[in-house]
């Protein structure tokens, strides 16, 4: 699967339901990528400010804090090592919302009920290596 | 002496009754015959006392003879005034007339001729007229119109009522005393008891007639002229009073001074200087006061000027309010009288005072109102009995005149007024302009108050609109708050739905694709029908959520300019991956169509959900065409397949919400379809102006689905405002289709 030479790769998933979380969790571990989870905002700015991720994969609707305001701190406030893109990970089809999280520095969305696994993996990859460019 | 004191007296108040009733009616009839017999009634005086005082024969002979040529025409003068009375033209026929001016001429011819009277006697020193065969013409016309007068009057007082009756009865008692007397000291004791000594004090008798015409006049409003008689009849005495003191203070003095005794002649002259004086002073006083009136007041107004510019000021006024005050101010000022009110009713309840020149509004209550209401004619103060409770509470109220307001069917109301600014009394004109006025101000206010009415019923109608609009737009801003309130709900549930679903899904196809065990063929069916249906539900959240932006009107639509065809052409690469799938042959026929105007995400939508469609229902190997036509005006999109055809059953629920295709081969279950697609298709075309349908031969034998789309014509570019729906907040984007 790892054709482009991905793995190892540390990646942030924020996403705060719990299934959904270990699912793309365990989905991405088996392609060999280093996968860190957070369930809120508030966990999800702290982890982003201490950086070093290859690719944040960020939900928009969060407890405590959501995406969008993640996004707004991450601008405000750098990160101490930098990041990779920051992906908006999303059920809602608001272009309202998709664009404002495009205008905050997203590097594109994602659709969860849209997509299969196997998509979600050819979205992370093809994420990956445009950042690698 | 006392014979000239007799004759100044009744020379003075019977001229002067005389000629204060002609001034106030000169044209009446009656008051001509009035002022006629008062002058008859002067000259009779003037001449009697000469008759009485002349010493020689000759003189005696002519005094006597002018006497009664005077009163020869006396009793006919009478007769024809109580035939007349009270009114103002001739009521006798005019031969009648004619008749008895003849017989009054006839006997002075026979009294100038001497054959009334043929020669004056001494006897005893005391002077006595012989009478002649004349004396019986004379008798007969003195007593032949004193019986016509008498019975004319009596006819009229049984006829009469209420002060025309006191007023006849007034006048009866003074032309029959009169008559007695005189008759007894002038013709009787003279021609009979040849007695001549009592002439002299005959014409004193007439005072009865003038005194008892006065009292009628002064407590019954007798030809009109009471108020200036009352005042004038106090002012008088009191001066004569004083002219009588001023002539004897004047005797006593001369006396006590002069040493001498004064003659009598001497203080006659000086009191009736005195007395003329005193009369002659009211006299003048009375014509500057009348000056100073023209002078501060336009004395006199035209009654047909009045009626013409108060008929006007109706005409042309419709406002109640403004209308009854100018009626008011108008008749006030022509008129010059000091107040007036006009208060409305209806069915017997005051509802509008309208008043001028009252200090204080008069208090009417309902009672009072009907009281005065009643009779239906004009009410003058004066005339009403001093027994009848109106007049004190007209008096009270400070009214002179009530005129009654009323319609055919109903009374409108009362027109009160109070006294004149001159303190005269209303005019028999002044009476008759209210009288004339009164149905007309009467119908105009009526008007006025229709007028009222439609206004106030027109400004309720007005209030009420206002109030329906705003509660209708109350609720409707109220039910367009529900329906973005169920849009969030729907948002937000379909949000949450779809997080357990993905999870489904995903671990489904983790199960079925990343097993770490081997799977059974029938495992893995029930796996992937578990992802088809997930899948299913999933669309069918999408389109429910799509929907429901739909109908709560926060799907905006931004039209443009764009080539359809080549748009068609980039959704078949879109779908080409599951096309290849099926091996499904996807064509384009192109012909030469302008361009559409339309929302490109929307058509897009559409595109997408109906070459899906084609695609879920085309058997492998199938074929999918995309036609265009267009008639200028609106460009048609079909889309064919070769497909399982629709039986024609079911074409016309086709476009409805979970329409289910109840002769359908394939199950919505198997074909993932919601049953939503179409009924959004139309919607979305719909709204951009456009009209969508279907066709197909029967089942088994394809499809064809064709919307149209308008052209971007000049025309419609110009108004593409009509086009364009935009939402106020929170427009909302669709979700997409899910091939």
């Amino acid at each position: 699967m790892d054709i482009q030479g991905n793995a190892g790769k540390k990646i942030l998933i924020i996403e705060d339901d719990q299934f959904l979380r270990e699912f793309y969790q365990e989905l991405l571990q088996t392609e060999g990528f280093i996968v860190d989870t957070v369930a809120d905002g508030d966990t999800a700015s702290y982890r982003i400010h201490e950086g070093g991720y290859a690719l944040i994969v960020l939900d928009i609707m969060l407890p405590k804090k959501d995406g969008l305001q993640v996004l707004r701190d991450n601008r405000a406030n750098p990160p101490k090592s930098p990041n990779g893109p920051i992906v908006a990970l999303t059920n809602l089809g608001q272009d309202a919302v998709i664009k404002q999280s495009f205008e905050l520095g997203c590097a594109g969305y994602m659709i969860k009920s849209a997509l299969n696994p196997d998509q979600v993996l050819t979205e992370i990859n093809n994420y990956l290596q445009s950042a690698k460019k | 002496m006392a014979v000239f004191f007799i004759a100044f007296a009744v020379v003075v108040s019977n001229l002067f009754l005389g000629a204060l009733a002609f001034s106030k009616n000169p044209k009446s009839a009656t008051h001509r015959l009035f002022l006629l017999l008062t002058v008859i009634l002067a000259l009779w005086a003037v001449a009697n006392s000469i008759s009485v005082t002349v010493q020689s024969k000759e003189d005696i002979f002519f005094w006597v003879k002018a006497v009664m040529v005077i009163t020869s025409a006396m009793f006919s003068t009478i007769y024809l005034l109580s035939a007349t009375y009270p009114h103002n033209n001739f009521i006798l026929p005019k031969k009648w007339v004619l008749l008895t001016v003849v017989i009054t001429f006839v006997t002075q011819i026979l009294v100038v001729s001497n054959q009334v009277f043929q020669r004056v006697d001494f006897a005893n020193g005391i002077p006595a007229p012989v009478s002649g065969s004349g004396m019986v013409v004379f008798a007969a016309n003195i007593l032949g119109f004193f019986t016509l007068s008498i019975i004319t009057l009596i006819k009229k007082y049984r006829q009469a009522l209420g002060m025309e009756k006191t007023q006849l009865k007034y006048l009866l008692f003074g032309i029959i005393t009169t008559f007695v007397l005189t008759n007894l000291t002038n013709f009787i004791f003279v021609n009979v008891l040849h007695l001549t000594e009592f002439v002299a004090i005959g014409p004193a008798f007439t005072l009865l007639l003038v005194g008892s015409i006065s009292y009628a006049i002064i407590k019954h409003r007798f030809l009109d002229i009471r108020l200036v008689v009352a005042r004038t009849v106090s002012f008088a005495s009191l001066l004569g009073l004083l002219g009588i003191l001023y002539a004897l203070f004047f005797a006593y003095l001369s006396v006590i001074f002069s040493k001498a005794s004064i003659e009598v002649r001497t203080v006659a002259v000086s009191t009736i200087l005195a007395l003329i004086m005193a009369f002659s002073f009211q006299y003048i006083r009375r014509i500057l006061e009348k000056i100073t009136d023209k002078f501060l007041y336009q004395n006199h107004y035209d009654p047909s000027k009045l009626l013409y510019d108060l008929a006007l000021i109706m005409s042309s006024t419709l406002r109640l309010e403004d209308l009854t005050h100018q009626i008011l101010q108008k008749l006030l000022k022509e008129m010059r009288i000091t107040r007036g009110a006009l208060i409305l009713t209806e069915q017997g309840y005051i509802y509008q005072v309208a008043s001028e020149g009252y200090s204080k509004i008069p208090e009417l209550d309902e009672e009072k109102i009907s009281s005065l209401m009643s009779p239906k004619q004009t009410i003058i103060m004066e005339e009403l009995t001093e027994t009848d409770a109106r007049k004190e509470l007209m008096r009270s109220l400070d009214l002179t005149v009530v005129e009654p307001l009323y319609s055919e069917s109903h009374d409108i109301g009362l027109l009160v007024l109070g006294e004149k600014l001159s303190g005269d009394l209303y005019t028999p004109e002044d009476i008759r302009v209210l009288e004339i006025l009164a149905p007309e101000v009467a119908v105009a206010i009526q008007n006025a108050r229709s007028y009222e009415e439609i206004r106030r019923f027109n400004v309720i109608l007005q209030g009420k609109v206002a109030q329906a609009t705003s509660s209708l737009s109350i609720a409707n801003d109220k039910l367009q708050e529900l329906d973005k309130l169920k849009d969030d709900f729907v948002s937000v549930a379909s949000h949450e739905l779809r997080t357990p679903m993905t999870a489904i899904r995903s671990y489904a196809w983790m199960a079925l694709h990343k097993s770490d065990i081997p799977l059974s063929d029938r495992l893995k069916k029930y796996l992937d029908r578990t992802i088809t249906s997930t899948e299913r539900l999933i669309k069918l959240v999408n389109d429910m959520l799509n929907i429901s932006r739909i109908e709560s009107g926060r799907v905006e639509i931004l039209p443009e300019v764009f080539n359809i065809q080549t748009f068609v052409s980039d959704i078949f690469m879109e779908v080409g991956v599951r096309a290849k799938e099926k091996n499904l042959l996807l064509k384009i026929i192109y012909s030469t169509i302008p361009k559409v105007f339309a929302d490109r995400d929307k058509v897009h939508q559409v595109l997408l959900n109906l070459i899906g469609n084609s695609i879920k229902f085309t058997p492998d190997a199938g074929i999918i065409t995309v036609s265009f036509f267009s008639d200028g005006n609106s460009i048609e999109t079909s889309i064919e397949d070769t497909g399982i055809g629709l039986d024609s059953g079911d074409l016309p629920s086709l476009f409805k919400k979970f329409s289910r295709l109840d002769n359908s081969y394939i199950s919505s279950a198997a074909s993932g379809g919601t049953g939503l697609g179409l009924y959004i298709c139309k919607n979305l075309i719909e709204l951009m102006g456009g009209k969508i349908w279907a066709k197909s031969d029967g089942i088994g034998k394809g499809a064809i689905f064709t919307f149209s789309l308008p052209v971007a014509t000049n025309n419609i570019l110009a108004n593409s405002q009509n086009f364009i729906k935009k939402v106020n907040g929170g427009a909302r984007m669709l979700e997409p289709v899910a091939i």
